[in-house]
């Protein structure tokens, strides 16, 4: 069994965090307002300026995408870091726009909206090509958009169908996704979410480092 | 508080008029003390309505065995009589004896009198059973029928004064009682008749034992002139009354004053000796006349609050009569029941005695947890657990000041990851896994030093925003049977505390049932801001779900980030804001005598959710200056507590019927009963959206309430139904109101609004209150703009409990056995000459 954290453990590893990452981060570094107002709406458009980091990933023991619905089976998709204008990345209690990229609900890890990068979870859409007639693409040829403000959990196949179509004039992520694609992450073999997560908390630090208490909170011993 | 004394009975009286069903506590109590009367050295022994003299042998024939001889009377049977029945207890002292007669015509007069003898012999169509002892008989007032047959006779004593001395009443003596009536129109053609006759032996209850009276509290300026409480911060002044008008033994008395340790009433019953915590008791000498005449300084704010991890050190405040350093009888006890008769609060603010180990740790994915617990856990046995679910965008390691605070005062507190993201369900879901995991891996979390320690029949959920919301949903999955947890039920969820939390929503899904459930607001909040244009945003909706006890504390000025303690930005708009650290002081404030009432029934925490934020703050709430905090209190009774419920404008939709059968009349303008939802997309006033600023209900939710203005003198009055009219058993009388935001009447007064409150009994004594008497009125809406032009924000109800004995107290002559109306009065003396009032929830509470 690990030894749980104490307070001053807290806090050092988020200061640990933010001192090693802080180079990395560059102009990141700007510290934005937590929970603010509202942010403006939009639906479909994108924000989405690119594509920072991306990793395929497969698991050996899935879990469900609370993201949508129908709560598919995860084992596999994209561990990515987007470029997101940060006012849309605000968060908010009321209905938040939905975040869609390819044929699939994003699952957002971190808020965002002080660094304008947002670590997040894409599950494949494939999972879902048997009852929603998905078609896979390559991450480069899909698009990213938010969608009309809903609450995840409650939106389907035929939603998120609905308003890929209306978000078809968009352009895909192109050739930052390829770059990110090919900056040298191979895909990774991980045994399960918790794992997931302990990347993605790397990421948070590395992307968003003023979110860096959050990641030590996913980062904590694991009592099993 | 229940008095020491008997209750009277009448098994006579069974058949025509069912006797009240009263609450398990109120019969615990009764019970209680008849005990205390067994310890004591000398019980006297009361007879209290000995019937007789029944019309089993009439003029005419039309006989009737339980009552009277028969009549036309109410209902038109001429075999049935009128019963003479009685109710109360036959301590003189107290007075509260009431005869009441049953069965006679509507609109007929009839009268009560009584003799010192019996007789026998047959007047009208009737029996005359009281002979006139050699003195005479004498006789109460003659009085007309209601419209439901009855007469009733009370304060029998007092009227007695008017009688000639020989008919006094007095302790020890023996009475009979019998009511004469006119009855035309039954076939035994005499047009009058006579009821059921009843003996009473009159006893001073007091020289049984120590009486339980009400002593403790603070000074008014005005009538009721003293305030009775629970609760007294640490540095302010306490104080005493004793009412010579209540207890008419005590005028002239010099007694001893003692401030002693609480004991329950096993204590009392074994241990009478005084012994005053301020080393030596304080003499006092009772004046005549009334309350008024008698309040006096008893602790000038020396006495410390501070013992352990309590809220407070309860005290219980003896008056000894005869100075014999012993609680005997005739002694008033303050907190004579189990109970303290008051409490020293201490600083809530403050930290509390035990140090905090804070540990953080992960059961696997989205079980992230931040325990904070005492380090001395190992020698406190059990402890309620208290758990926190974050909000969207928030971090379960942002409620440090939740944790560290409660857990230093020994609760065990555990704050989790909470998916709030995807929505309401997977959040509830996360407060669900989290407690079951937490629950069931004890000896894994700091190699186990919480293992047998955490009370699991007593979880608290609090939520903040989403996460507000996800645990009354996560309660509601289980009340449902749609979750099953593996280590604890809904009866071990015993309170659900929201914190500004969403509605998304409806009752079939977000409902918390009949738990207790309290509610935190900001006013400020510019997240779930309470707009009229989102559901979503209006937190209120689920306190009005509520089918348990409830409360709410509203703070003006707080924003939805103040609630945590990440940093950034509070989230919030408009004037006057709170600001982060103040809220968390706030926040403390509330927390400890909120868990003090809703897990351990503690009635000096109940004074903090009930007193006005202006007359009770928690010592080391922060100040604003210029001063323009406003917080609001509301709180209900549940509906298992045996309350009276005169009008919750849920079952009768006509303004002018209340929900329980009665008349409503009334003077004010623009008098509207409707749901509690205003109607349109903006607080801008509008005549034709009468709800306007209401933000507690949405489409097929019942929460109503009224609505009305004044501009010049007015009043609304609504008649007490029989079944309701005896209201001794209660305590409290409570309503919630708010001021109508944005409405002329509002904008041309804006500051607390305030009016009278007037009781009156059948005999048309009546006793008014202000309710600025305490300290403040109905506090106006929040000045923020926005959501329409103008200023004021939602409205916000504040809930108004005053004791029914401050309305005895000032008008003596009140009977609280027969209630016949409440009225509210507007524009009057020093009171609001114009204003827009909300009103819901006309209650009389134990």
């Amino acid at each position: 069994m690990e030894t749980p954290l104490r307070k001053p453990m807290k806090h050092l590893v988020a200061i640990f965090a933010c001192v090693i990452l802080a180079a990395a981060a560059g102009a990141a570094l700007v510290r934005g307002a937590r929970p603010g107002p509202a942010p403006p709406l939009a639906a479909p458009e994108t924000p989405v300026n690119g594509v920072l980091y991306a990793r395929h990933f497969t698991l050996a023991q899935p879990y469900p995408h609370t993201w949508r619905a129908e709560r598919p089976l995860v084992s596999s998709g994209y561990l990515v870091v987007l470029d997101i204008e940060r006012e849309y990345l605000v968060p908010r209690q009321g209905l938040e726009p939905v975040l869609i990229l390819g044929e699939q609900t994003v699952e957002r890890i971190n808020n965002g909206d002080g660094s304008g990068h947002l670590v997040a979870i894409v599950p494949d859409a494939h999972l879902l090509r048997d009852a929603d007639r998905v078609e896979q693409r390559d991450l480069a040829e899909r698009r990213s958009f938010f969608a009309t403000p809903a609450l995840p959990e409650e939106v389907d196949g035929a939603w998120i169908a609905a308003q890929v179509e209306r978000a078809a004039s968009l352009a895909p992520l192109g050739a930052s996704a390829r770059e990110a694609l090919a900056a040298g992450t191979s895909p990774v073999q991980l045994e399960d979410r918790v794992a997931l997560e302990h990347l993605a908390a790397e990421l948070i630090m590395r992307y968003a480092p003023d979110e860096s208490e959050q990641a030590a909170g996913m980062l904590v011993p694991l009592l099993r | 508080m229940n008095s020491l004394k008997p209750t009277a009975t009448n098994p006579g009286a069974e058949r025509r008029r069912p006797r009240p069903s009263y609450p398990t506590g109120v019969l615990l109590n009764a019970c209680l003390t008849l005990a205390l009367i067994a310890l004591a050295p000398t019980p006297a022994q009361a007879q209290v309505g000995g019937a007789f003299c029944h019309g089993d042998v009439c003029p005419c024939g039309y006989t009737d065995p339980a009552a009277g001889c028969g009549n036309l009377g109410h209902d038109g049977d001429p075999a049935s009589g009128a019963l003479l029945d009685a109710s109360g207890d036959a301590d003189i002292v107290s007075d509260d004896l009431t005869l009441l007669v049953s069965g006679i015509a509507p609109g007929q007069v009839g009268v009560v009198f009584m003799g010192a003898d019996t007789m026998d012999t047959p007047l009208g169509d009737g029996r005359l059973c009281i002979g006139n002892g050699g003195a005479g008989r004498a006789r109460f007032s003659l009085r007309q029928a209601d419209a439901g047959g009855s007469i009733v006779e009370a304060g029998l004593g007092a009227q007695s004064k008017a009688f000639l001395p020989t008919h006094l009443l007095r302790p020890g003596d023996t009475w009979y009682f019998q009511a004469w009536y006119r009855d035309p129109g039954h076939p035994c053609g005499a047009g009058h008749n006579l009821s059921n006759a009843l003996s009473v032996t009159f006893i001073d209850a007091g020289a049984a034992g120590p009486l339980e009276a009400e002593l403790a509290g603070r000074s008014l300026p005005v009538v009721p002139y003293f305030q009775f409480v629970a609760a007294v911060n640490e540095t302010d002044t306490l104080k005493v009354a004793l009412d010579p008008a209540r207890y008419p033994s005590l005028a002239g008395v010099t007694g001893d004053l003692y401030l002693v340790e609480d004991r329950d009433l096993a204590t009392w019953g074994v241990d009478t000796t005084l012994i005053d915590v301020r080393g030596a008791p304080q003499t006092y000498t009772v004046q005549g006349g009334n309350l008024a005449s008698n309040r006096f300084a008893v602790d000038l704010g020396t006495l410390s609050g501070t013992s352990g991890a309590a809220l407070g050190v309860g005290l219980d405040v003896v008056f000894d009569g005869n100075r014999d350093g012993q609680a005997g009888p005739g002694d008033l006890i303050d907190g004579l029941s189990d109970g303290p008769g008051v409490t020293i609060v201490r600083d809530t603010v403050a930290p509390g005695p035990h140090v905090v180990i804070e540990t953080l740790y992960s059961g696997g994915s989205w079980l992230g947890q931040n325990t904070y617990y005492p380090r001395d856990i190992g020698s406190l046995g059990q402890v309620p657990l208290i758990v926190i679910s974050h909000g969207n965008g928030h971090n379960y390691q942002w409620y440090d000041h939740i944790g560290y605070h409660l857990a230093s005062y020994g609760y065990v507190v555990m704050s989790h990851q909470n998916e709030t993201g995807p929505g309401i369900e997977t959040a509830s879901t996360t407060t669900l896994t989290n407690t079951d995991w937490f629950l069931g891996n004890l000896a894994l979390i700091d190699g186990g030093i919480l293992d047998g320690h955490i009370a699991d029949q007593t979880i608290v959920w609090m939520g903040h925003s989403r996460g507000g919301e996800g645990i009354v949903r996560a309660y509601d999955r289980i009340h449902d049977g749609l979750y099953t947890p593996n280590n604890f039920t809904t009866s071990d969820v015993v309170l659900l505390s929201s914190i500004a939390p969403t509605v998304f929503f409806g009752k079939a899904r977000t409902n918390p049932h009949e738990v207790d459930y309290h509610l935190w607001v900001g006013s400020a909040d510019a997240d779930v801001s309470g707009v009229p244009t989102s559901n979503t945003a209006q937190s209120y909706q689920i306190l009005e779900r509520s089918a348990g006890r409830r409360a709410a504390v509203t703070y003006q000025g707080v924003g939805h980030g103040s609630y945590h303690d990440g940093g950034g930005s509070t989230v919030a708009t408009g004037p006057c804001q709170v600001g982060r650290t103040k809220t968390h002081k706030l926040m403390k404030g509330y927390l400890l005598p909120m868990l003090a009432y809703f897990l351990d029934g503690d009635l000096a925490g109940r004074d903090f959710l009930t007193r006005h934020f202006e007359e009770l703050r928690p010592l080391g709430a922060p100040t604003i200056q210029p001063e323009c905090l406003v917080v609001n209190m509301e709180f209900k009774e549940g509906p298992n507590s045996g309350k009276l419920v005169l009008d919750d404008f849920e079952s009768e939709s006509a303004p002018e019927i209340s929900s329980s059968g009665g008349a409503v009349l009334s003077s004010v303008d623009n008098l509207h009963e409707g749901q509690l939802n205003d109607n349109n997309s903006t607080f801008t006033w509008n005549a034709a959206d009468p709800m306007n600023g209401m933000t507690r209900g949405r489409d097929n939710d019942i929460t109503t309430g009224v609505v009305f203005d004044w501009s010049a003198p007015a009043w609304i009055e609504w008649e007490v139904p029989a079944d309701l009219a005896d209201v001794t058993d209660m305590t409290w009388l409570s309503l919630r109101a708010c001021q109508g935001t944005r409405h002329p009447m509002t904008i041309a007064e804006l500051g607390d609004l305030t009016f009278a409150i007037e009781l009156r009994d059948s005999s048309g004594s009546a006793s008014s209150i202000d309710i600025s008497a305490y300290g403040g009125g109905v506090e106006e809406p929040y000045q923020r703009t926005g959501e329409g032009s103008g200023s004021g924000w939602g409205n916000e109800f504040e809930t108004l409990r005053l004791r029914l004995a401050d309305f005895r107290n000032a008008q003596p002559a009140l009977n609280l056995r027969s209630l016949a109306a409440l009225r509210l009065v507007f524009a009057t003396g020093a009171n609001s000459t114009e204003g827009r009032l909300g009103l819901d929830d006309l209650e009389f509470t134990p």
